[in-house]
């Protein structure tokens, strides 16, 4: 299969209506393969595959370049987003290793096990707003609003600016590039970094107890961090903490319509939680797919990557392989061993995976305590347009007998 | 039985934890993993090959 060139294009109509059918007949076809589409580019499909890219940092950038022509291409977005500049996400090593090494601390299990009484009272603020109607949308009055509060809240953020921040990233992953709803996306994405350099100003001036402080106080390399390196370090943190944790809590409100005696055995039993958390990230894999640029010539599999070609990973089609996966298209709550692929490998495995999953079980279990009997109106749910990085839910309506409510007063 | 966390291969997944907290401990500092004892305890044999094989990149490696 020399450089197989394959129909595909991760930004049609089709694509966004019927994402993994049409993964699972690519995977079938070939592990990669080229299409023309958007200039031309390589899309990996099996599971082994996707791997080698992932831990092949020095054959496959995360970086932004500029061309001769002056054209920003590269990055984790294919077509490239321009105005999202992400560190340690668009960052290789060397320069990567010092910038997680900072990062890393305030995301480990630890530290995020301490954030969890702090998220219990975000998303039950977020539920008491609702519970007594008996109807509300999962999506728009909470998972949507959840992680991006626990984010913003945690940073040192103003809430009062959740929306300049939220809007942009659900806006850019359900709509498809090149509509309007994307430009608009776009344009939001560069008004964010003036309001979170605002912040960081502040913060530097006089220091409080959040993130933001302690950021503008670390040092990397015995220097503090540049303004542009903030920003960039907060734009990150948005970008990771907004969209794929609304996204799981979505889908999983939807699977869990019709599934009383699942829904029970999730409060009830932690393990099965932890475990049927990690199946889910599989089975819907929030972030469908992330891309590379090949820095130079390279042989992957049968094929022969060029020198700067774009290179999108599919974490969606790579958790459904069969090769590694038994029964791929089915949940199995209780799976285990699960080699899935959901928060990404090697070295740009999710910085905020544990924060994630304490979002997610939070957001969860408060919804199937509060609300237990809650119905999601199918009719009228609506699924994100594009499935080019995100597998989410613009709406997700429901209803329920109003339960009483948990915040004293 | 024998088995290792390769700290230049471990991400932090945490995925050897869930499977088996008692042998794969997870640094405070950043969640990734570390056995105390390479020796792994009776009983824990099988926790520890599914460990290894649920590892996203294969980092545990097991001595039979």
């Amino acid at each position: 299969m020399p450089n197989q060139t394959i129909d595909f294009d991760h930004h049609s109509a089709e694509f966004g209506e019927k994402s993994t059918e049409i993964l699972s007949e690519r995977r079938g076809e070939c592990p990669l393969g080229f299409s023309k589409a958007h200039g031309g580019y390589w899309s990996v499909f099996a599971h082994r595959t996707g791997i080698k890219v992932f831990q092949d940092a020095a054959h496959f950038s995360v970086c932004k370049y500029t061309t001769e022509s002056g054209e920003v291409k590269g990055g984790l977005a294919f077509p490239t987003i321009e105005s999202l500049d992400l560190i340690p996400g668009e960052v290789d090593p060397p320069q990567w290793n010092g910038y997680r090494k900072l990062l890393n601390p305030v995301f480990s299990p630890a530290a995020v096990d301490r954030l969890r009484p702090r998220i219990r009272v975000l998303f039950d603020e977020l539920i008491d707003e609702f519970f007594e109607a008996g109807e509300a949308d999962l999506v728009l009055d909470l998972a949507n609003l959840g992680p991006a509060l626990v984010t913003v809240d945690f940073l040192g953020l103003q809430r009062s600016d959740l929306e300049l921040f939220s809007d942009p990233f659900h806006k850019a992953m359900w709509a498809p590039a090149g509509s309007p709803e994307w430009g608009e996306a776009i344009d939001g994405f560069a008004r964010i970094p003036a309001v979170v350099l605002e912040t960081v100003q502040a913060r530097r001036a006089e220091p409080t107890d959040d993130y933001i402080s302690e950021l503008v106080s670390m040092e990397l390399e015995g220097r503090k961090l540049s303004d542009d390196e903030l920003i960039k370090i907060l734009v990150q943190l948005l970008a990771g903490g907004i969209d794929s944790t609304a996204a799981l809590l979505a889908n999983v409100f939807i699977y869990l319509d019709d599934e009383p005696e699942l829904r029970t055995r999730l409060l009830e039993d932690e393990k099965f939680l932890q475990r049927a958390t990690e199946e889910f990230v599989r089975y819907f894999t929030p972030i469908q797919s992330i891309a590379r640029t090949s820095t130079e010539d390279v042989a992957l599999e049968e094929a022969e990557i060029e020198g700067r070609q774009p290179v999108v990973v599919w974490m969606a089609s790579m958790n459904r392989d069969s090769e590694v996966f038994d029964r791929p298209d089915e949940v199995v709550p209780e799976r285990w061993p699960n080699r899935h692929a959901g928060f990404g490998i090697g070295a740009h495995r999710c910085l905020g995976s544990n924060l994630a999953r304490a979002m997610f079980q939070i957001g969860l279990t408060q919804v199937l305590r509060r609300i237990p009997d809650y119905r999601i109106d199918r009719e009228r749910t609506v699924p994100y347009g594009s499935k080019a990085q995100v597998n989410g839910w613009v709406k997700v309506p429901a209803t329920f007998t109003p339960a009483p409510r948990v915040a004293a007063g | 039985m024998r088995v290792c966390v390769d700290a230049e291969i471990c991400q932090g997944h945490t995925l050897c934890n869930m499977t088996d907290p008692e042998v794969f401990h997870l640094h405070e500092e950043d969640g990734h993993a570390y056995v105390e004892d390479e020796q792994v305890p009776a009983g824990h044999e099988d926790a520890v090959r599914v460990a290894a094989e649920t590892c996203p990149e294969q980092a545990i490696k097991v001595e039979e």
